[in-house]
């Protein structure tokens, strides 16, 4: 995925809630996605648009458990600290719900890396990982996290945690927020607010 | 140094502090033109209309493939002299220096080329057929050689040699 196409999927995905949520009224669901998801149309093509709609409205991806395992994930790998909000403060879940729409080849491994996870976490813990400890989940993590030291037998967690890392960091640093973080200014517009006091002052013109 | 990879306060702090101390560099060369590059009606396939497509027959020469690895020894140095760390191996001879595959960074030119022996070439050097006096050619297709530029200035730059040729032959009741 292209950094355009990211922030494509952001504005769409920070939208999405929205759908998600009208998608619990059986009746509205598809017609909000259809007519009221405003979606980017500029130097777009009809067919990227239609495409865009269907997308948002398609049923969840992700259950509600999914969901909760992602969002718990996500904040654990971009977590709020004294500079910005964490992953789900930006919104990071419900771009990944966007993007396994988006990008399908997302899907599988995702879908089975969150059901390794609960495995892994039913065997030491006797919980889903959402249930287990901020310690038990931990002490998980670190050893899928670091790809060069992690053993043979957690390379499935290994696969599984670098592509939620990536999306994680994808969602986050492409929202307003990571984008704050990072400090970068791109092309920000100037703000005009009129002639200087200064130079008024010169001109005796301060009441004008 | 760290190890790779994390999550966390730590990586995240990480995300920033390495923000904007990634450089990369793409270079461009201008491919030799030969004889034996060309491209062709397909026979067998067509487009969305219906219209067969182009195929196309290209294979890199030696001058492209030594052209890569001079970009490559160029760029090391470069990132060497500024005091950078490379992130990656430089690509080797095994895949020609990292050259992309023929067609991958292209701009549509040549095919209707200008030249003097009517048998290699269906336009003279003016852009104007070599077997219709009255048909001139002002597009990117007239090239003989692609450089690593855009092509948009030399297409003006060909057009306005063409057109005056046009009004001076028209001048001479030449066509």
């Amino acid at each position: 995925m292209n950094r355009r196409e990211s922030l494509k999927a952001l504005g769409i995905g920070t939208l999405s809630a929205t759908a998600l949520l009208a998608g619990c009224k059986p009746d509205t669901e598809s017609k909000s996605a259809d007519t009221d998801v405003p979606v980017p149309t500029m130097g777009r093509q009809d067919n990227e648009i239609a495409r865009d709609k269907a997308l948002l409205g398609e049923k969840p991806f992700f259950d509600a458990r999914e969901m909760a395992t992602i969002t718990i994930l996500a904040d654990l790998i971009i977590p709020k600290d004294a500079h910005s909000g964490s992953a789900s403060d930006a919104k990071v879940p419900d771009f990944i719900e966007f993007i396994v729409k988006d990008e399908p080849q997302h899907q599988l491994p995702m879908k089975g890396g969150l059901r390794w996870l609960d495995v892994q976490c039913l065997n030491r813990y006797n919980n889903d990982f959402k249930d287990c400890t901020q310690q038990q989940q931990i002490e998980l993590l670190n050893e899928i996290a670091y790809p060069f030291k992690a053993k043979p037998e957690m390379q499935s967690g290994v696969t599984f945690f670098n592509k939620i890392r990536d999306l994680t960091a994808i969602g986050f640093f492409t929202s307003k927020m990571g984008i704050e973080y990072l400090g970068y200014k791109g092309n920000t517009p100037g703000k005009w607010e009129g002639v200087p006091a200064d130079v008024l002052k010169q001109y005796g013109l301060e009441g004008v | 140094m760290k190890p790779a990879g994390g999550f966390g306060a730590s990586l995240k702090n990480d995300y920033r502090r390495f923000y904007g101390t990634m450089a990369g560099f793409g270079c461009h060369g201008a491919s030799t033109a030969k004889e034996d590059n060309y491209c062709e009606i397909d026979p067998t396939v067509v487009d969305k209309y219906g219209i067969p497509v182009l195929r196309f027959r290209y294979k890199w020469g030696t001058d492209d493939v030594n052209q890569a690895k001079h970009m490559q020894e160029t760029v090391k140095n470069i990132l060497h002299t500024m005091g950078g760390i490379p992130l990656m191996q430089p690509a080797g001879p095994e895949n020609n220096y990292g050259l992309d595959k023929p067609g991958k960074g292209i701009h549509e030119v040549g095919t209707v080329r200008m030249g003097d022996d009517p048998k290699k070439a269906p336009l003279n050097k003016w852009g104007q057929a070599h077997d219709c006096k009255n048909l001139f050619v002002t597009d990117g297709s007239v090239f003989t050689q692609q450089s690593e530029k855009n092509p948009t200035w030399t297409i003006l730059a060909l057009s306005m040699r063409t057109a005056e040729y046009l009004i001076d032959q028209r001048k001479k009741q030449n066509v």
